[in-house]
């Protein structure tokens, strides 16, 4: 009994009594937190009480509270069990859309190759991607469901609406962060290193993926 | 140590050494115009005076220093006064000189850009002239080997200075927390470079030392006819065995210090290595991806074998009514509601018009009744006649012929007759079927 009481003690305290709900809401909600902007607070908070939330998450949620880094910056995020989805069950969690993987992984490569520069995007650097990068007419087929030698500009601009909602969905996973909304810009936030793990065993193996497609491409 | 030597170095030391960082200057500055060619080996009065002025200058001191006593305290072992002419002039010792040079090179050592086995073949070499006999052999030892050591030990000692300093550099390097990666290992390569160009043959220089002792080793025949040529070259063969000993231990000492910062290097080239390996895997995924990728109906879609991952989404939703209290209710005046007066008057007036269609086919039925209780027959086509042109609509005639069959119908007191196959044309818009209604007992 006094063991179970001292697991939660710390909810008793007066950080958790101010920032615990927040952070709570937040975590089961997707968002990876990190040291940055209004996150901030909460993120000193999960970090002060890693060890004691973390066990709280285990045994009430059935998951595991992760702490990552990437490249020093050390980001938290719920994770499910190897099995199954803890107590996450029906519609308490979510698929990741295939929209979501692709322009996730995009930004990865991007995070990646800007090593020394800042993770920094606007809007310019996705349309050379798209219109004038190595993969352009993969990019155009997926983007506008046709190849053309031209875009109308409402195509256009309904494809840029639609990465924009994309964004802002990664917004509250808390895996890119708004610089200026209104002009696309944008930064992308370590915690994208998350999709590297979720497809850590794809992108080691990706030779065999390559393998797969090329296989059923022909 | 001998007792004379200590003492005469305690009574001379304030003399020995300059009291004070002015008269390290002083001589310092001297040198340098010497060297530079702004005053003469032998320099006069005024050049002194002048040069206490400067420095007096440069170190914001009082220009009335007192010129005479810095002069007599530095006359003792720093300068000799040489007569010129009719003028006394000053000439620097060599002791003030070395002292100098030692003073500068200690503050800011002057790094020789030759590796050290240049500064080992340059001072130290050994011809096999120098190891025919004795005198050849002391000559060399007093003239190449005794100056050679103190140059070598210098270098050696600037050396140890300098990758001390550069490995130092290196371990803020990887402290520091800068956003230009590129930077960074632009600055490990340039440490790197000058570390190399100074260490640059540090194995040469092992390997000449070495030769050069064993070739010493090797002339010992030469010297074993005297006793006193044998004791002589024992002892600076065991000199120099000393001598190159402490070099070994000095250089090995360097070398791992240069191997520990290499590791290092090596560190951060194979993490920046496996960085960009990592980086080719993830951008063969992306396009792998966009490859399988299809779109249906606007939508991105991958292919089900690609593997889905799911995140936590639990984004509660509380209800509740509003609690509503209605004692606090302050209730409004119902206002009364607006009649649209033109309505009213044309039900009013649709109301009437069905009144009196009413009262008109009562009548119209009243009449035909009372036809038939006389005993009368009815052909309903004459009256349809009658009631259409007197009320001018159908409506009525109608409602006369439907009351007629609803009363006569089943009534035994009348016989009520459709004949179909004979039809009336009221108009040329209405055909009824002929009926006649007959009393039964007719």
């Amino acid at each position: 009994m006094e063991n179970e009481n001292s697991t939660f003690e710390f909810l008793a305290k007066e950080s958790s009594l101010r920032y615990f709900a927040e952070a709570n809401f937040a975590l089961t909600q997707g968002k990876h937190i990190q040291n940055y902007s209004y996150d901030t607070k909460i993120w000193d908070y999960i970090n002060d009480n890693y060890g004691k939330l973390a066990n709280y998450y285990e045994l009430l949620y059935n998951c595991f509270l992760r702490k990552e880094s990437n490249d020093r910056d050390v980001y938290f995020y719920l994770d499910f069990p190897e099995e199954g989805f803890g107590r996450f069950t029906r519609d308490r969690c979510r698929e990741l859309e295939d929209k979501h993987v692709v322009f996730g992984i995009l930004l990865l490569n991007s995070s990646k190759e800007k090593f020394f520069e800042a993770k920094e995007m606007t809007w310019d650097d996705l349309e050379q991607i798209t219109e004038e990068g190595e993969h352009k007419e993969l990019w155009q087929r997926l983007l506008y469901g046709e190849l053309k030698r031209n875009y109308t500009p409402n195509e256009k601009d309904e494809v840029k609406r639609k990465i924009e909602r994309t964004l802002t969905e990664f917004v509250r996973m808390g895996w890119v962060n708004w610089i200026n909304q209104e002009a696309f810009h944008f930064e992308i936030m370590p915690s994208i290193d998350r999709l590297a793990k979720m497809y850590a065993r794809e992108i080691n193996e990706v030779e065999l993926t390559e393998d797969y497609i090329h296989e059923q491409l022909s | 140590m001998e007792s004379e030597l200590i003492q005469s170095i305690t009574r001379n030391y304030e003399l020995l050494l300059p009291s004070n960082p002015e008269s390290v200057i002083l001589l310092m500055e001297l040198n340098d115009k010497i060297e530079k060619g702004e005053i003469d080996e032998a320099f006069s009065q005024h050049d002194f005076e002048k040069t206490v002025d400067q420095v007096a200058e440069m170190l914001g001191r009082e220009k009335s220093i007192q010129k005479e006593t810095i002069s007599k305290k530095l006359s003792q072992y720093f300068y000799t006064t040489a007569k010129r002419g009719h003028e006394y002039r000053y000439q620097l010792t060599v002791y003030a000189k070395d002292l100098v040079s030692a003073i500068i090179n200690e503050i800011q050592p002057q790094y020789d850009d030759l590796p050290l086995i240049y500064t080992f073949r340059r001072t130290l070499p050994l011809t096999e002239e120098d190891l025919t006999n004795i005198q050849n052999l002391n000559y060399w030892y007093f003239n190449h080997y005794g100056p050679a050591k103190k140059r070598i030990l210098g270098h050696i000692e600037n050396l140890q200075r300098f990758v001390d300093k550069k490995t130092f550099e290196l371990r803020t390097i990887l402290k520091a927390d800068v956003d230009n990666a590129r930077g960074l290992i632009d600055k490990f390569i340039l440490v790197f470079r000058e570390i190399g160009k100074q260490t640059e043959g540090l194995t040469q220089t092992l390997n000449f030392k070495q030769d050069t002792l064993d070739r010493i080793k090797t002339a010992e025949p030469a010297f074993l006819k005297e006793k006193e040529s044998w004791e002589r070259y024992f002892k600076i063969r065991t000199e120099i065995e000393q001598f190159f000993e402490s070099i070994d231990n000095r250089v090995l000492a360097i070398n791992d210090r240069i191997q520990t910062s290499s590791s290092r290097l090596k560190t951060l080239y194979d993490s920046l290595r496996y960085k960009q390996i990592y980086k080719l895997k993830v951008e063969k995924y992306l396009i792998s991806l966009i490859r399988s990728a299809q779109s249906v109906d606007g939508e991105i879609v991958l292919p089900p074998e690609f593997s889905r991952k799911n995140y936590p989404y639990f984004k509660r939703k509380f209800r509740f009514i509003p609690r509503l209290n209605f004692n606090d209710v302050i209730p409004k005046d119902v206002p009364e509601m607006a009649e649209d007066e033109e309505l009213r008057m044309l039900k009013e007036a649709a109301n009437m018009q069905v009144l009196v269609r009413q009262e008109h086919i009562s009548k119209w039925l009243e009449n035909i009744n009372s036809r038939i209780t006389a005993g009368d027959e009815i052909e309903f086509e004459d009256w349809l006649s009658e009631i259409y042109k007197s009320e001018q609509n159908l409506e009525v005639p109608i409602d006369v012929c439907f009351g007629l069959i609803q009363q006569h119908n089943k009534n035994p007191d009348a016989d009520l007759i459709v004949d179909k196959d004979r039809v009336f044309n009221l108009n040329d818009d209405v055909t009824i079927w002929r009926m006649k209604i007959q009393p039964s007992n007719s």
